[in-house]
């Protein structure tokens, strides 16, 4: 498919849009951080290895969860994902902007202790990606007459499983989480060009991808003097199966030479390849030195697995404050890196290598048994995308994120 | 292989269980809300109304003294020693008794009574003290309360029967009354064990040391109950109480191993009589 | 090639694996020796109105400063009925009755709370209101049978809390001695 379609793009100006198609098939597995989850933990930058010690612990660390004060449970009652990648002067001289939205619960967890054991179900949804465009460009070459773009993809990863930890001591503790993992990605694109010597080219191309797996994960955490906590937490997925599955179709009729030719072509692609998902060690740590007030610190090393992957290590730090009893709040800071190798001026279509960054706040109200959060999270980041197919050339892009999250918690 | 190493760290999970040992809390991790609800002020007014109804039956069974000098001097030691050493969150009230009976009760939310026999025969302000002192750590420990799983003694934030206490319906109330009765009863003839008893001697003793009072003087009155259980004229007493050989060398016990031997204390002697001449 | 392939990812994972063993062992065994090896420091409260600090463990001990109610202190050893804690910069030893792990701060507030409790703020009203009816009427099941065989009497439990107190003066009065 990728073959035929530098084919025909040669016969078109090389600032020819379809190379759009080639890029990511996945809608962004090259960052590990793109959404928080856990209303404490997302609220001070997903930094929670070394604290982790409520029902929302069981993604981060599920030693933590030995800790927990009693049984509860806590759910994100909406989490706003908005995401918005500006590539500047990418169609003709104007931006190529994507954005997508999502509105989803991406966390559920109960938790319930028994003397020095604690146990904990939880469902996470760790990535949720939506992205629906519509685009009509007038003109926007001097060879081309109309360019129309239409494209809707979905990625979604679902994890949920439940998670054991037990207390060695005052100062030691133990968990497991073993989560069920799935994901679900859908991609249609379509567009229509009409150039301004009468030539078309009509384009439709569907994408499936479902994969299931295991992404066990343990940790634990020391507290190696009072008021001091650190943490380690290790998790791989793997894939137990994988289809991808792929139909694309291309009609062309080129003018360019004076006279008309009809070119028509149909592909179909199936692959159960699975794809290595990196080796993650977490290391947190946090310091409590009054019941008021907390610092935490995350690294987390990502060690890449599959060919074409870079390790990638990111930092977070956040802190909590409660004004008094009822009132608390929070605020972290965090990286994003990409997980792409360093490019070169070799690096050809499709790429993107961009960093993120990103900071925190939320704020919860207690009562007696329950809480609520709201918070927010924004991201940013900027760097270079290769979007033409079979080029070199470079585009700057920009992406922007905020997340709205909503949550509550309660005891049992 | 992918299936085979999830469950190799399955099993070193749970071989881990085998070491397993029982944990206590991590205190530094619990937030100001934790620590705020679990020493609840919503608890604390339950416990207080909670100990209101047991005084009233207290009250309901032995009249009280109405003489606002008496009890203002016996209210001055016993906030006295409350401030040194009780619970901040409370306010304490101490009422006499009138009665011949000899015997002092102490009801959650503090609420501490002593009765008009056991003021005739105490000897000095020290002895007052240490029996003041003994009612108000039943209250601080939270003995009765915990004696009647009122409160969970688990870092749990939620205790069940504290919300039954809160209750606003006709059946909590209902609930709540029969909790009063259970108590006044158990103050009244079952009373608590013989270690809720020995602890609260102990405190007693750590009050008096904090505020200066002479220690002997605590331990003579104890003695100077020994003839009341046997004549059975305190047959009451004698029915609450563990014996008072074992509350004697439970104290001297605990005053020879924390070196308390030494330790001078006032009796102001001569400021009690003064103050219960009229008994 | 495919078995080929199988053999190497195996090879590969059992590395990994071993990897992760190891270190979680280095890791678990280093947690245990050293979390023997550090005295744990806590932080307390003093809760007493006038705590004395002291050189000693020993109630003849040298009189260092008094602490004022709220002071965040940092515990050390505990003796008997003697706790060895720091206060800013100086170190002593006070009676393990006079100190507490809640905040005395948060307490306050509650205190501040039990004083409109106490002065005839509405809620006190009602409060006295339903104890008032239940003394007088008794409460009644559904059978209409009294609930409990005990007399009470409120009023003079009332006549009890009007009576004055005051925790300064008090203390005074208490460490007078002839």
């Amino acid at each position: 498919m990728k073959y035929a379609l530098r084919q025909i793009s040669l016969s078109f100006s090389i600032f020819f849009i379809s190379c759009f198609v080639a890029t990511q098939l996945y809608a962004d597995v090259d960052h590990y951080k793109n959404m928080l989850v856990g209303e404490r933990a997302a609220t001070m930058g997903g930094t929670y290895v070394a604290i982790s010690d409520d029902s929302t612990g069981c993604y981060y660390n599920p030693a933590g969860i030995a800790y927990a004060v009693g049984d509860s449970l806590s759910g994100s009652g909406n989490v706003l994902h908005k995401m918005k990648t500006v590539y500047s002067e990418t169609i003709g001289t104007e931006d190529w902007v994507r954005e997508s939205e999502t509105l989803v619960p991406n966390y559920f967890g109960v938790l319930k202790k028994y003397k020095s054991y604690s146990f904990c179900f939880s469902y996470v949804v760790p990535e949720a990606f939506i992205e629906h465009q519509d685009l009509v460009f007038n003109d926007p070459l001097s060879t081309v007459k109309i360019y129309y773009q239409s494209l809707h993809s979905e990625d979604i990863t679902y994890l949920m499983g439940p998670s054991g930890a037990l207390q060695f001591g005052e100062n030691f503790s133990l968990g497991l989480t073993l989560y069920y993992h799935y994901r679900s990605f859908m991609r249609q694109y379509h567009y229509f060009l009409k150039s301004t010597d009468g030539g078309y080219q009509l384009y439709y191309e569907s994408n499936k991808q479902r994969e299931d797996g295991l992404m066990p994960k343990i940790g634990v955490q020391w507290s190696p003097w009072s008021l001091l906590t650190v943490g380690m937490a290790l998790d791989q997925t793997f894939l137990l199966n994988a289809t991808f599955q792929g139909n694309a179709s291309i009609h062309n009729t080129d003018n360019s030479t004076g006279t008309a030719s009809y070119t028509s072509l149909m592909t179909r692609t199936i692959s159960e390849e699975k794809r290595k998902f990196p080796l993650h060690l977490a290391f947190g740590a946090a310091y409590f030195p009054t019941p008021s007030l907390l610092y935490t610190v995350d690294l987390d090393y990502y060690k890449a697995q599959q060919k074409g992957r870079a390790d990638v290590i990111n930092y977070s730090g956040g802190t909590e404050y409660y004004f008094d009893p009822t009132n608390a709040v929070r605020f972290g800071l965090f990286t994003n890196y990409t997980n792409l190798p360093q490019t070169d001026s070799t690096t050809i279509a499709p790429y993107e290598y961009i960093d993120i960054y990103g900071a925190s706040f939320g704020y919860t109200s207690y009562s007696s048994s329950s809480s609520l959060t709201l918070g927010a999270i924004y991201t940013s980041g900027s760097g270079k995308a290769w979007l033409y197919s079979g080029s070199t050339e470079t585009r700057n892009m920009k992406r922007d994120s905020l997340t709205l999250l909503f949550s509550a918690s309660s005891s049992l | 292989m992918n299936l085979f190493s999830n469950h190799l760290w399955l099993y070193i999970f749970i071989i881990s269980f085998v070491f397993a040992s029982f944990g206590n809390a991590q205190e530094f991790r619990l937030r100001a809300h934790h620590v705020y609800w679990k020493n609840q002020e919503a608890n604390t007014e339950r416990e207080i109304n909670f100990g209101r109804g047991v005084s009233a039956k207290i009250l309901g069974k032995y009249p009280i003294l109405r003489d606002e000098g008496t009890v203002r001097y016996i209210s001055q030691i016993g906030t006295g020693i409350s401030a040194q050493l009780g619970r901040p969150e409370l306010r304490y009230y101490f009422g006499i008794l009138d009665t011949d009976e000899v015997n002092a009760f102490a009801a959650p939310g503090g609420y501490i009574f002593v009765t008009k026999g056991a003021l005739k025969l105490m000897r000095n302000e020290a002895q007052l003290a240490g029996v003041l002192a003994h009612e108000l750590a039943h209250v601080d420990q939270k003995h009765i309360v915990r004696k009647l799983k009122l409160q969970s003694t688990d870092r749990s934030v939620t205790s069940g029967i504290a919300q039954v206490l809160g209750g606003a319906t006709l059946s909590a109330k209902i609930a709540l009354e029969r909790l009063n009765d259970l108590a006044f009863k158990m103050l009244m003839e079952e009373g608590l064990s013989k270690e809720d008893e020995a602890d609260a001697d102990q405190k007693a003793l750590e009050m008096l040391i904090s505020t200066g009072y002479d220690l002997q003087s605590y331990l003579d009155y104890l003695l100077s109950l020994k003839p009341y259980l046997e004549q059975g004229q305190a047959k009451v007493l004698s029915k609450t109480h563990p014996t008072i050989e074992f509350r004697y060398n439970n104290l001297r016990e605990f005053i020879i191993k924390n070196n308390l031997e030494k330790f001078q204390g006032k009796n102001n002697e001569i400021r009690f009589k003064t103050n219960f001449a009229k008994l | 090639m495919e078995a080929l392939h199988q053999t190497q990812l195996n090879s590969f994972l059992l590395s990994k694996i071993k990897f992760v063993l190891i270190f979680s062992a280095l890791f678990l065994s280093s947690n245990f020796i050293v979390s023997g090896i550090f005295a744990k420091e806590e932080i307390r409260y003093v809760k007493g109105l006038g705590a004395v600090l002291r050189e000693q463990p020993s109630i003849l001990s040298k009189k260092l400063t008094k602490l004022s109610r709220g002071t965040k202190v940092l515990a050390l050893e505990a003796k008997g009925i003697w706790h060895k804690v720091i206060a800013g910069e100086i170190q002593g030893w006070l009676l393990r009755g006079q100190i507490t792990n809640i905040p005395v701060k948060i307490k306050k507030l509650v205190l501040g709370q039990k004083i409109r409790l106490t002065s005839s703020s509405g809620r006190r009203v009602r409060l006295r209101t339903f104890t008032a009816v239940v003394g007088v009427k008794g409460l009644v099941d559904s059978k209409g049978e009294k609930i409990s065989p005990y007399q009470t009497d409120y009023v003079a439990l009332e006549w009890l809390e009007k009576q004055p107190t005051d925790e300064e003066n008090s203390v005074r009065f208490l460490t007078l001695s002839e």
